[in-house]
């Protein structure tokens, strides 16, 4: 569907995109700035992630019962908590942005290893064909048939509730969305004529990959990064509600809304605004992937 | 029943307006603020016709209907709905007899019982004593939790059709209330496969149906007609549905699709009100604490314990998260209606300059580490507050939640941590608490302390009731010196009611069983 | 046809003796498996009694091989708490679990399918981007939060639909439309771009060219092209499906299979949870043969394939 291959395009004169390893500079001018209202709500969610804890003074764990369930300023708060108290009165906006940054480091580093792992299984898997191909095809098979939720169950049943534990049902289930996609622009980049090429002249596979390979795949790669961290997040927090993710001693998104749910009839803000934000991490990562994929079309054309 | 409340509205500063409010200014759905309550047209029932049918929704169910099998209080509502035991606990705390005409000693070591002439089970035949040693053998022989409480009784001699003779080993003045508990009354004909899906018993509904994972149905038992303290059935059919979200639960009831819903959080009560429903919220005899581990350093030397339990501040935490009917407990009895219940023992009080001075004196001045543990599921809100108070003075808490295989596993591990958070109910008679976590012996104790051991069993062993109820009490006053546990609050059962007001009173045993006493009607 | 047959036949023991083996090394890694649904204040004795009656006194290698073959041959052993065949304690819920997927596929195919078609054929306008920022955010709140959000609207509020339960098809719709919200926001997105990326092609081109008019482009020529890959979308969503039921049937008190399982996995019931997960692999590895055949039918040449590379969005 979207052919990143580049050879054809450039006539032979380059075998990978022009420019740095994230953005590449020429074409990016001609499709207009990449920076856009799309890429609004990541910035937004970022911003409230990542300067946590500078920006919020007031301390996610500090409690107050007397003043719990308080609402949010608009509706008969104050700007103390600008966003209510929760049921043990912590300010809700300090905790969010507190859960944010946690959420945030969930979804990244899960997304981050999957990508690691599944590009270089997809690599693999693509370039050398063979038995190779029939066994990481196989594995993924095997991968695709358990559901997260399914594997979160068995493990938190064995194991116990912990964000190591966490992280490996989501590294484990989210490989294979990575190795998939690249396993078949790896098995396309290697009929290509430059690679056919390199071949001939006597370059053996380490190079080819790192030449040819690699760069090619980085934009689709980017992409799969981003929609994987939304996606991520999103299990994160089902994962949590239904207490097979993270253990409560931790501030977290999704924890935060299966605290609030109980409340919900009475003061529904307290999930509400977590919801908020986990929806916008989510769609902020999905736009910036649609920014980056019609980016790097853009460069090819 | 005296200690039953209705409560007003406790002015959280919420309200389901304000929701509406919020969503409207959220975006262009004012119109939800306009639309009537669906159900709060429902009509009451008059009180003299039977109801038809009066739904239940529980937090939860059985997939199995075993007796000796099923644990929680909230099954047992099933089964005690199904099966009649010789005994009941009423609300007053105290054992009457139930299936049974009569009940009392003969000495130390004999219980005579004698049942009510003319009860028959379901499937029509007559309840006659041997299904007593039928009950009594079922229990003991299996692997539920209550087959080591009746390892005690050594045999049951039949005396004639409705009289029998439980004979135990060593006095043991704490079997009735197991009895009022654990055991029930089934037929002959019975086998453990149909105990488990198609329960006969010869209580006030009959079994109809399990669906597992969604409801019970049950129908009324037309032969249920003796004035039983039980009470009688409140309508033809009842169902019990399994449902776990407490916000469905209260959707439910404010749709009508349920009657009564358990465990309401103390929050939702005024959402339950604006439901049209009304709330209920009684003591149970159960109470929480936290259990310590005086096996180990720091805890084993008392002034540290005594320091713990006054660096905890109950009722602080009784008044915001868990409603007025709990309050601070002096030691594990809830109330007046357990046995050792001391009026006059005082809780420890809320006092931070004293934990200081106690730490102190044990060479810990600077306060120390330690973990809380608790079974995934339970209340984790309370802990953080008491995490939050106990670090203000200076012992700083770090909660762990473990899955609950793990958590019954360790209970007598020397490498789990030392503070542990205990619901347990009922607790009428405290023998089996006691023996099971405090008596250095016993399998869920990592408690050290030799004049507990001599105490309890004493107490076990003492067959007249006011002189075990004076042990237990000098064991009270033991535990205020040397205290095995931070004592918390007493366990409180809240419940939304719809569609049935005032006909159903909540019982002190927290089974919801859908029955009325004959005198009382509205 | 055979071929594919016979080698989704052999995936499908190899997926079950694997998943089987990591059920098995990770209970065992876990402590004492008894643990879980035996009383704490339990006797050696009963302790003892009860390790020979599952047989966790037996050899690892022998519990391996017959948890293994077990798990081949649909004989998963009594449940552990209850002494029912675990097999039929799974079994008795998952017509209601299935029917619940089956529900949120349709539901989630036709409105995905519209709305994706919709966007990528309307002018850029309000109702378009109106579609769009819906397939976004339906694909953004988790289906926990928006099943509270429905019980509260439609039940509440409203008194149109259940709030719990399973009597009749009212009680399923709440459910299988939270269920079906975020892969049909998925497939809407994939259709738009599929139908976009198609309509861009030469041949569409020429057939414009030729005369025709516009609807007969878009039904006879790009729709049948841009079905394709969003089909074998589908099939990946298959795994989510079946996961989501059971966060779905939590919220809802919705009697399925994923209440079962997360009570056996609390309890550690191991015939329970066994069975359990190889009747999932076996529901999601079903839905994918479906669509492979359906793939296959509409187009010879995608078949197989078509589910491992397609989903590109």
């Amino acid at each position: 569907m979207r052919d990143l291959m580049v050879a054809d395009q450039h006539q032979g004169r380059r075998s990978r995109p022009r420019g740095g390893f994230f953005w590449s500079r020429t074409p990016v001018r001609r499709a207009g700035t990449f920076w856009n209202a799309s890429l609004l709500p990541l910035a937004a969610f970022l911003a409230i992630a990542i300067p946590a804890r500078w920006l919020f003074p007031s301390d996610p764990a500090s409690q107050e019962l007397v003043g719990r369930l308080a609402p949010p300023v608009m509706f008969g708060g104050d700007w103390v908590h600008p966003l209510g108290t929760d049921g043990l009165g912590r300010d809700i906006l300090a905790r969010i942005a507190s859960g944010a940054g946690l959420s945030l480091s969930v979804g990244l580093l899960a997304a981050v290893a999957s990508a690691a792992i599944g590009i270089t299984v997809g690599m693999l898997a693509g370039s050398l064909g063979g038995i190779v191909d029939v066994v990481a095809t196989l594995i993924g098979e095997l991968g695709l048939a358990i559901p997260t939720v399914a594997a979160g169950i068995v493990l938190t049943a064995t194991l116990g509730q912990s964000l190591p534990n966490l992280l490996g049902i989501l590294i484990f289930t989210g490989w294979i969305s990575f190795a998939r996609i690249i396993r078949l622009q790896c098995r396309q980049l290697v009929r290509s004529e430059f690679v056919q090429a390199s071949y001939a002249i006597g370059a053996d596979w380490p190079w080819v990959t790192v030449k040819h390979l690699l760069p090619n795949i980085r934009a689709i790669a980017i992409v799969l990064l981003c929609q994987q961290i939304a996606a991520v997040m999103l299990w994160e927090a089902s994962l949590t509600y239904l207490g097979l993710g993270l253990p409560i001693e931790r501030i977290s998104l999704g924890g935060m809304i299966k605290d609030g749910q109980v409340q919900i009839y009475v003061a529904w803000w307290v999930s509400l605004f977590p919801g908020i934000a986990i929806a916008l991490a989510v769609v902020g990562f999905n736009l910036a992937a649609d920014r980056f994929q019609t980016a790097f079309d853009a460069a090819i054309r | 029943m005296r200690t039953e409340h209705h409560l007003a509205r406790q002015g959280f500063h919420g309200s389901r307006r304000s929701f509406v409010t919020g969503l409207s200014a959220l975006g262009g759905t004012g119109w939800l603020a306009k639309l009537p309550e669906a159900g709060a047209k429902a009509t009451d029932q008059t009180p003299a016709t039977m109801a038809d049918e009066i739904v239940i929704d529980l937090a939860g169910g059985p997939d199995n209907l075993d007796p000796s099998l099923t644990r929680s209080t909230r099954d047992w509502s099933v089964l005690h709905s199904v099966y009649d035991s010789i005994l009941l606990l009423n609300d007053e705390g105290e054992l009457v007899p139930l299936a049974a005409e009569s009940f009392g000693a003969l000495d130390d070591v004999t219980y005579a019982v004698t049942l009510r002439a003319g009860l028959r089970f379901h499937d029509g035949t007559p309840v006659t004593s041997d299904a007593i040693e039928r009950g009594i053998r079922y229990v003991q022989n299996s692997e539920g939790p209550a087959a080591a409480n009746f390892q005690v009784v050594e045999r049951v001699e039949i005396m004639d059709d409705l009289s029998a003779r439980i004979v135990t080993n060593e006095p043991a003045a704490w079997l009735p209330s197991q009895l009022a508990v654990w055991f029930v009354l089934f037929p002959e004909s019975a086998t453990p496969e149909s105990l488990g899906r198609h329960p006969v018993g010869s209580g006030p509904y009959r079994f109809v149906s399990l669906e597992p994972g969604n409801e019970v149905t049950l129908s009324r038992n037309p032969d249920y007609t003796w004035a039983s303290p039980k009470g009688v059935a409140l309508a033809e059919t009842a169902r019990f549905r399994f449902v776990p979200e407490s916000t469905t639960r209260l959707a439910d009831l404010s749709t009508g699709s349920a009657n009564i819903i358990a465990s309401v959080p103390n929050d939702a009560i005024s959402a339950v009100e604006d439901a049209g429903g009304e709330v209920i919220q009684t003591p149970v005899l159960g109470s929480a604490f936290l259990r310590i581990a005086t096996d180990a350093a720091p805890f084993d030397d008392p002034r540290v314990c005594i320091a713990i339990n006054h660096a905890v501040d109950v009722d602080a935490i009784t008044e915001s998260l868990l409603g007025d009917q709990s309050r601070r407990l002096a030691s594990i009895f809830p109330d007046e209606r357990s046995i050792g219940f001391d009026r006059d023992l005082a809780p420890f009080a809320y006092d931070p300059e004293r934990v200081r001075n106690l730490l102190a004196e044990a060479q810990l001045a600077d306060g120390f580490a330690v973990r809380l543990q608790f079974a995934g599921g339970e209340r984790d809100d309370v802990l953080q507050v008491i995490a939050a108070q106990l670090g203000a003075v200076g012992i700083d808490v770090t909660l762990e939640s473990t899955e609950l295989a793990t958590f019954n596993g360790s209970w007598r591990d020397p490498e789990s941590a030392p503070l542990r958070l205990v619901t347990w109910r009922p607790v009428f008679d405290p023998h089996t608490l006691l023996s099971l976590m405090f008596a250095s012996t016993g399998p869920l104790s990592r408690n050290q302390d030799a004049m507990a051991d001599d105490l309890i069993r004493q107490g076990a062993i003492e067959p007249d009731t006011a002189s075990r109820a004076g042990l237990y009490r000098e064991l009270g006053r033991h535990f205020q010196e040397s205290p095995p546990a931070v004592f918390l609050w007493n366990l409180t059962a809240t419940y939304g009611i719809k569609g049935i007001q005032g006909r159903w009173k909540p019982r002190g045993d927290e089974y919801i069983i859908p029955t009325q006493l004959k005198d009382v009607t509205t | 046809m055979l071929r594919s047959a016979i080698r989704r036949l052999i995936l499908l023991v190899i997926t079950i003796v694997s998943t089987s083996t990591v059920v098995f090394v990770l209970i065992h890694l876990g402590g004492d498996p008894i643990d879980g649904f035996l009383s704490p204040g339990s006797s050696p004795e009963v302790r003892e009694e009860v390790r020979e009656r599952v047989g966790l006194d037996r050899p690892l290698i022998e519990q391996y091989g017959s948890f293994v073959l077990g798990g081949l041959s649909g004989d998963f052993g009594e449940s552990w708490r209850d002494r029912q065949p675990a097999l039929i304690a799974v079994m008795e819920r998952l017509p209601v679990t299935l029917g619940l997927a089956g529900m949120a596929i349709v539901i989630s195919v036709v409105f995905g399918t519209i709305a994706g078609i919709v966007s990528a054929w309307l002018e850029p306008g309000a109702i378009r981007t109106g579609v769009r920022v819906l397939a976004m955010l339906g694909q953004a709140i988790p289906a926990f939060w928006l099943g509270t959000m429905g019980i509260f609207l439609f039940a509440v509020k409203l008194g149109w639909l259940p709030a719990s339960g399973a009597d009749g098809w009212r009680s399923v719709l709440l459910p299988a439309l939270t269920l079906a919200a975020y892969p049909g926001s998925v497939l809407a997105r994939v259709v738009q771009a599929s139908m976009i990326d198609v309509s861009v092609r030469p041949f569409v081109a020429t057939a414009r060219g030729k005369g025709l008019p516009e609807l007969t482009v878009w039904t006879r020529h790009i729709w049948p092209n841009a079905a394709l890959p969003a089909l074998g979308f589908v099939g990946v969503q298959a795994g989510f499906l079946v996961g989501g039921t059971i966060v779905v049937e939590s919220v809802f008190a919705y009697p399925g299979m994923g209440r079962l399982a997360l009570q056996a996995a609390t309890e550690r019931d191991l015939p329970v949870l066994h069975a359990f997960v190889i009747v999932t692999v076996l529901q999601v590895t079903a839905i994918n043969i479906v669509i492979d055949l359906v793939s296959g039918r509409i187009d010879p040449r995608q078949g197989s394939n078509a589910r491992l590379g397609a989903a590109n969005a």
